[in-house]
């Protein structure tokens, strides 16, 4: 490349690093040196951490937020999964019910956890649904065995159908000849799919199954706004838990701290569901 | 387009929006409040006529959300936090923490509107650091024909008459008896501002001990005997368990409750809900205890990093001992300037409908300057007290839904520990 072409390529570059920088790096940077900073010190320590490692409220929400993403993303993928091969097919109302499912995701977050909220209530709709099929009246949000279901249902409900769109995508974009030579081979509709569609698939649910780790382990306005952690802490999930640090208690760096915590479980995560979806694709 | 044409239309610009500033050219003022924008609207105007160049602009955000709200607007010192309503119990926090202005400058004219003894909540250190505006006392409600259909006479609002919460719980279930379907409806339910009654009424004290207040003890033997009291209202289906504290008074105003204990915020409101008869008593004690009714409200403060500093302390200054004083009775809390106390009575016997109803908010008045004077118990006054608020009234919610008392209480009182020794 030329010097000018080096020039005009920094240029075009720069807006999108500056943000970065500006926007990521240097909050992060931020948030690591606080974290290094215990309440009243002037030295650089791990006290924070410490700390936080041994208090067991931060213990509890590490705990409830492990339990939580291992249920709510294989369930999450498989529905949207299940959802996008259904809708896939040449049904003549798939239009209707792939707009149906996404519709949820054009609502906040914040405002689906409010109507939920009401719906969940002890004499809340859902409980009347129940008391139709004459079931046992339930105390959803109030109840510690069932708080953590039910705020994973109202994740769901927002979360299946966005994910659903890019399996959909991903759909659309394989070849039907490979089904068509599947089917002369004798593969019955169930081998076509764990054979044709799956690997097919990979790069798409590869994506989905990383975005969605992510975004659930950031998961803050059902829990702020219908639970607040609570009952007995049984969803106070991470994210919550570092909100209730540095906003109500003011307690800013072992926030700090928490966020770093959190981050690094993030990418540990991430990385092996890379190497475990990437290794998969070299075969 | 010339170059000349292209410097003419800018120099024409330039000039009308030159004309144009003088006239527009008004400072912006913010408000912070958790209380709806309705009820600043008439101090604001009043202010904003008194000062046509500035323009105020009120922001409210829920109660439930308020502290954490102006935690990180201070982080970040953000310069549109400048008058903001400072919930009382936590100004040694703020103050300590250099999130308002210090108004030793005022401390006559604050002595002189106040009575002596609300002047506690807007001290830190002795210094004052935010000025008075409201307080506010916790009254029992009762719904008249609920009780009559039950066959219960009414409650006598004497002092000699002050029920205990025994009573009332009896008194609740026979109402239930009868067809009602809740016997109490706590309005605050859960939250360390009215739970905190029970346990300085019984004796067990407000969970904080120590000089600064500092030292946790919510897991005492009294605090343990109060707590499972405390439980049986909800085990035993007297009250609803679980129902927010904005949602509440609806259960009282559709005639679902036989007893209503709440904030003479909604005196005005009942008394505007057609077919609902009440009458009003004092807060109730526990049996063998001394009354401790919930008090305090709001004062109001102004931001160091406000980006109008002295704007703001002339605002705050005229909404609370100035010519602005008169419309905090219009707001929903009792006024702390004894000025505009008579005339929020006033207006709160111009609600009722009826004779039977204006003889009750007479009751109410006499009950609520009572209860002023000689029965209200304020919350510690700690820089740890923001702790306190945000963990008991998490707890208060587990031991409702029916959580071991003594597990609950031991983590609450490892969590403040924890989070104390962070302060």
């Amino acid at each position: 490349m030329t010097k000018r072409g080096w020039v005009s390529a920094a240029a075009f570059l720069l807006p999108a690093t500056g943000a970065i920088l500006a926007l990521r790096l240097w909050p992060a940077a931020i948030a690591v040196v606080q974290s290094l900073l215990a309440p009243h010190a002037t030295t650089f320590s791990f006290d924070n951490y410490t700390y936080l490692l041994n208090d067991p409220t931060f213990q509890g929400s590490i705990v409830t937020t492990a339990l939580y993403s291992l249920l709510v993303n294989p369930i999450q993928i498989a529905l949207a999964l299940a959802l996008a091969v259904l809708l896939n097919t040449r049904l003549p109302t798939s239009g209707f019910w792939r707009t149906a499912i996404l519709l949820p995701v054009a609502i906040p977050q914040s405002v689906s956890a409010v109507v939920w909220g009401v719906a969940m209530r002890p004499d809340g709709i859902i409980n009347g649904f129940f008391a139709a099929l004459g079931l046992p009246q339930q105390p959803l949000l109030s109840s510690p065995q069932q708080a953590l279901a039910c705020l994973l249902v109202i994740v769901s409900w927002i979360g299946i159908g966005f994910w659903m769109t890019f399996l959909v995508a991903g759909l659309q974009e394989i070849p039907k000849s490979f089904y068509e030579a599947a089917r002369v081979d004798g593969a019955n509709a169930w081998q076509q799919f764990w054979y044709v569609t799956l690997p097919q698939l990979r790069r798409q649910l590869a994506f989905v199954l990383v975005a969605d780790t992510v975004g659930n382990f950031l998961v803050f306005a059902p829990v702020q706004i219908l639970t607040r952690g609570g009952p007995r802490h049984t969803t106070n999930l991470v994210m919550f838990e570092i909100y209730t640090r540095a906003f109500q208690t003011n307690d800013v760096s072992s926030a700090q701290a928490a966020t770093v915590i959190l981050t690094a479980i993030v990418l540990v995560v991430v990385i092996i569901q890379f190497r475990l979806m990437g290794s998969g694709s070299r075969e | 387009m010339t170059k000349r044409s292209v410097l003419l239309g800018a120099a024409t610009l330039m000039a009308v929006l030159g004309m144009a500033a003088p006239a527009t050219a008004k400072t912006t003022l913010h408000l912070l409040t958790a209380q709806p924008v309705e009820e600043m609207q008439p101090v604001v105007q009043a202010f904003e006529a008194a000062n046509p160049d500035v323009k105020i602009e009120t922001e409210t955000v829920p109660y439930e959300n308020y502290a954490a709200e102006i935690a990180s607007r201070m982080g970040s010192q953000d310069p549109t936090l400048e008058v903001y309503f400072v919930d009382a119990p936590q100004v040694p926090a703020m103050a300590s923490k250099g999130w308002l202005v210090n108004f030793d400058g005022v401390k006559t004219e604050i002595e002189a509107a106040i009575n002596e003894r609300a002047r506690p909540a807007l001290l830190y250190k002795g210094g004052y650091w935010a000025l008075p505006y409201t307080t506010s006392v916790q009254l029992l409600f009762y719904n008249k024909d609920l009780l009559a259909k039950a066959g219960i006479s009414n409650p006598s609002a004497a002092e000699a008459d002050r029920l205990t919460w025994q009573q009332v719980v009896d008194t609740a279930k026979n109402a239930q008896k009868a067809g009602v379907k809740w016997g109490l409806q706590l309005e605050q339910n859960g939250r360390y501002y009215q739970s905190q009654s029970f346990f300085e009424s019984s004796g067990a004290g407000p969970g904080l001990t120590g000089d600064d207040l500092l030292t946790p003890a919510v897991n005492t033997d009294k605090w343990i005997q109060t707590a499972t009291w405390y439980q049986s209202i909800f085990n035993t289906g007297v009250a609803p368990r679980n129902i927010a504290a904005e949602q509440s008074n609806d259960i009282f105003r559709n005639g679902d409750a036989a007893f209503f204990w709440g904030g003479t915020w909604n005196l005005a409101r009942f008394n505007q809900t057609p077919g609902l008869h009440y009458g009003v008593v004092a807060s109730p004690y526990i049996a063998g205890g001394k009354p401790a009714t919930p008090t305090d409200a709001w004062d109001i403060g102004v931001s160091p990093y406000a980006a109008n500093k002295d704007l703001a302390r002339k605002f705050a200054l005229f909404m609370t001992l100035g010519d602005g004083a008169k419309y905090i009775a219009l707001g929903a809390h009792i006024p702390l300037i004894a000025s505009a106390y008579d005339e929020y009575m006033k207006r709160a016997r111009d609600t009722a409908v009826d004779d039977a109803g204006k003889k009750e908010m007479t009751d109410a008045r006499d009950v609520m300057a009572y209860e002023l004077k000689y029965a209200v118990v304020s919350r510690p006054r700690s820089i740890g007290f923001v702790i306190l608020d945000d963990v008991m009234a998490r707890t208060f919610l587990d031991i409702q839904g029916g959580a071991d008392v003594k597990t609950t209480l031991d983590a609450a009182q490892n969590q403040l520990k924890s989070s104390f020794s962070r302060l």
